[in-house]
């Protein structure tokens, strides 16, 4: 617990995902055929079968990832898309934001957990299926903690219209694929993380994805301050061993 | 010139906002630059005003900082753009509507303001990727067309799958595509949701144009008619709203459940209704229960809905939901074996939509793999569907878990006793704990008795070292993680 105190301050829990969210710098792990998937969706044509997706598993999976890159792929592709954070937007006046988001080529909502219980958030959600399904030309992709037969959904027209959709478990990264992801995360940033820093920080760190990232932007601000780079002994002065 | 000043705009903002606020704010806003006006256009008032309220000063910012005393103002507003942003060609003009709401803050004429290079303006100086723009193609919000059907001309009767659940409605649908207005009026059909009442209501209204092609049919869904009217009363249109909805030979309306509690539309719906009913036109109506039992529509309208003839879909039994998995994987072109339908049929009960899902999961499989459909490839592929249930692990039900297993107590785990038949079911408790939650080493450790976090990374590797060397670890490991994870 101690471990996680920097500069005397408790690190705050993330809440943004870096901004270079793509599929190419997706650490595939056991989610392979989620990620593949996805990835052919901005340049296949269009069938029904693949309208509906849903993403579920627990938190620092990459859900968020695989969507924020699919709005990439899809921009790169000249195509249009929306993501909307519903865990940011649970309150029932927020359902206005579905409002016409079905113009969209591809519509991808983060955490329908987060509002499947609202009664108006339900019935808003239940609405936009069925605008998107008679448009016949987008994609919806959401994701969840829970799969569909978990999800405390109140009205049963929207649990059998996403049990439609094609439902992808996402599964953790095994430690040694987390150290990839972080040294792919800290290589954008411009830094080098060397594989025994990576584990050393597994095995003294939360496992959770979001923690460890969250850590590595703190070490990527403070070796910005003290222009060091991420070495041992300088992670260990950081984050106080 | 329009589209680069907002691709700037948006390749800066996307270099410095976080990938999921960019994607939900300023990616979805589409651009026209018109005599000095930057319009951008958002999805609706919600993203209008939040846009409005935290990124149209910094939107501003950037635009006097590339454009300088030139830089348009900016206007927010609801719709879409009425040219292409030019990444591809786009339907032309669709109007603003619905949700006329504009915001509009004017960008400062301030001169001095300081200038910036051009390739920090592109995003490009640490080598990101340059914004795209979006292109949005339709129109929103506006009222449903009586021009249209709205008919899925893929829902016909030849490819419902008939079965014991669904004869009666079958045939009912069939003789009123066969004698709109004449063989049964209202035709009420009600089921669970995913049984096909909604298949069957379009087949009925291809089966009437098939008939007579220049008859009017009209399908829409029950919430629709509620914003139909609202938009009517909006834009004082309601007496024409009344004449299109009369003027049609079959009106097609789907979940009449969702006008519970809406009064004043269960009203207009009323007297449509009547009206229609008076002039044999042809109703045909869903619900997701018998007419009697909708919750919340008035006792006159439910009447109503009870006069011609009700029939019922109940969910498909084993043989129709084999046949309805046969028949969609033909219709995608795939070949699923017998066998392989009928592992999923059985599984899978509740309704077709769930039948579907699972086939539109083998399929991707199949189009990410390449391997033939067989019960094993199945199996794999619908896991997630069929049996595993994430549960949320914690360290004290591991604990818990294991130490019933092995026939100890809790505390035992957490005492200082070494013996082999207390140390060993720890090291696999703490393995199990590292594999299946997010806890760091040190705080698995401390779960422990305050043990270190070395100890716990011993621990892991000794039991990964006997899984592979003990098959009665390996098959206690394997009882364990099973227990904890479905």
């Amino acid at each position: 617990m101690a471990a996680l105190m920097l500069h005397e301050q408790q690190l705050p829990l993330p809440v943004q995902l870096p901004d270079h969210a793509q599929f190419s710098n997706f650490v595939l792990g056991d989610n392979a055929q989620a990620h593949a998937h996805l990835a052919r969706l901005p340049e296949a044509t269009w069938q029904p079968q693949d309208q509906f997706t849903l993403l579920f598993g627990g938190s620092g999976r990459g859900k968020t990832h695989l969507l924020c890159a699919l709005c990439e792929a899809f921009a790169d592709a000249g195509r249009s898309s929306i993501y909307l954070p519903l865990s940011e937007l649970a309150n029932p006046q927020a359902v206005a934001a579905l409002n016409g988001i079905e113009s969209y080529d591809v519509i991808a909502l983060d955490d329908i957990h987060a509002v499947i219980a609202i009664p108006e958030w339900a019935n808003a959600l239940f609405a936009l299926f069925n605008r998107v399904t008679d448009k016949r030309d987008s994609y919806l992709v959401c994701t969840s903690l829970q799969s569909t037969a978990r999800l405390p959904i109140a009205l049963p027209d929207l649990r059998s219209r996403l049990q439609l959709a094609v439902s992808f478990h996402l599964k953790t990264l095994s430690d040694s694929e987390k150290v990839q992801a972080m040294q792919q995360h800290a290589k954008a940033r411009g830094l080098e993380l060397a594989a025994d820093v990576g584990e050393y920080m597994m095995h003294r760190l939360s496992r959770d994805m979001h923690q460890l990232m969250s850590v590595l932007d703190e070490l990527d601000k403070a070796s910005m301050a003290r222009q060091r780079r991420l070495t041992l002994p300088f992670i260990k002065q950081v984050l106080e061993f | 010139m329009s589209n680069s000043l907002w691709n700037d705009c948006a390749a800066r903002l996307q270099n410095e906002l976080p990938a999921q606020q960019f994607n939900t704010w300023i990616r979805p806003l589409q651009a026209d630059l018109e005599q000095n006006t930057l319009f951008l256009y958002a999805p609706n008032t919600y993203v209008v005003e939040w846009v409005k309220d935290k990124y149209l000063k910094q939107i501003i910012t950037f635009l006097r900082s590339s454009s300088g005393e030139k830089a348009p103002n900016v206007e927010l507003r609801v719709g879409g753009s009425r040219k292409p942003s030019g990444m591809k060609d786009a339907a032309p003009a669709t109007s603003i509507n619905g949700e006329s709401t504009s915001a509009s803050l004017s960008s400062p004429q301030d001169t001095n303001r300081p200038n910036e290079n051009s390739a920090a303006a592109n995003g490009n100086s640490n080598g990101r990727q340059q914004y795209t723009p979006q292109v949005l193609t339709n129109p929103i919000d506006r009222p449903i067309s009586l021009q249209h059907s709205n008919l899925q001309p893929t829902y016909t009767f030849d490819n419902f799958v008939e079965g014991r659940s669904n004869q009666l409605a079958r045939a009912a649908a069939s003789q009123v595509a066969e004698n709109p207005g004449k063989a049964y009026n209202p035709l009420f059909i009600y089921g669970g949701t995913g049984l096909g009442k909604t298949h069957l209501l379009h087949s009925i209204g291809n089966g009437i144009l098939a008939n007579k092609p220049d008859a009017k049919v009209f399908y829409l869904r029950a919430e629709r008619f509620v914003q139909d009217m609202v938009y009517a009363m909006k834009h004082n249109k309601i007496d024409s709203f009344k004449e299109s909805y009369r003027s049609v030979d079959a009106l097609l309306i789907d979940d009449v459940q969702f006008f519970a509690k809406k009064d004043h539309f269960q009203d207009e719906f009323f007297h449509t209704f009547n009206w229609l009913l008076e002039g044999n036109q042809q109703v045909i109506l869903t619900s997701d229960v018998y007419p009697k039992e909708i919750e919340g529509v008035d006792e006159r309208l439910k009447s109503r809905f009870g006069w011609g003839l009700t029939v019922a879909i109940e969910p498909p039994e084993l043989p129709t939901r084999v046949a309805i998995l046969e028949r969609k994987a033909e219709e995608r072109k795939t070949k699923l074996p017998h066998e392989v339908a009928f592992f999923i049929a059985k599984r899978l009960r509740s309704n077709v939509r769930e039948l579907e899902g699972a086939l539109n999961r083998v399929i991707a499989n199949v189009t990410l793999t390449g391997r033939d459909i067989t019960i094993d490839f199945v199996k794999e592929a619908l896991r997630d569907l069929i049996a595993a249930q994430e549960r949320l692990v914690t360290i004290d039900n591991i604990q818990r878990t294991v130490a019933e297993y092995y026939n100890i107590k809790v505390s035992d785990l957490t005492s200082k006793r070494r013996t082999r038949s207390v140390a060993r079911p720890r090291q696999v408790a703490m393995a199990l704990a590292k594999e299946l939650t997010s806890h760091s080493l040190p705080e698995i450790g401390d779960a422990f008795g305050g043990r270190d976090h070395t100890t716990v990374l011993h621990a892991c590797r000794k039991v990964k070292e006997l899984i592979e060397s003990d098959h009665e670890i390996q098959e206690d490991y394997r009882n364990l993680n099973r227990t904890l994870s479905v």
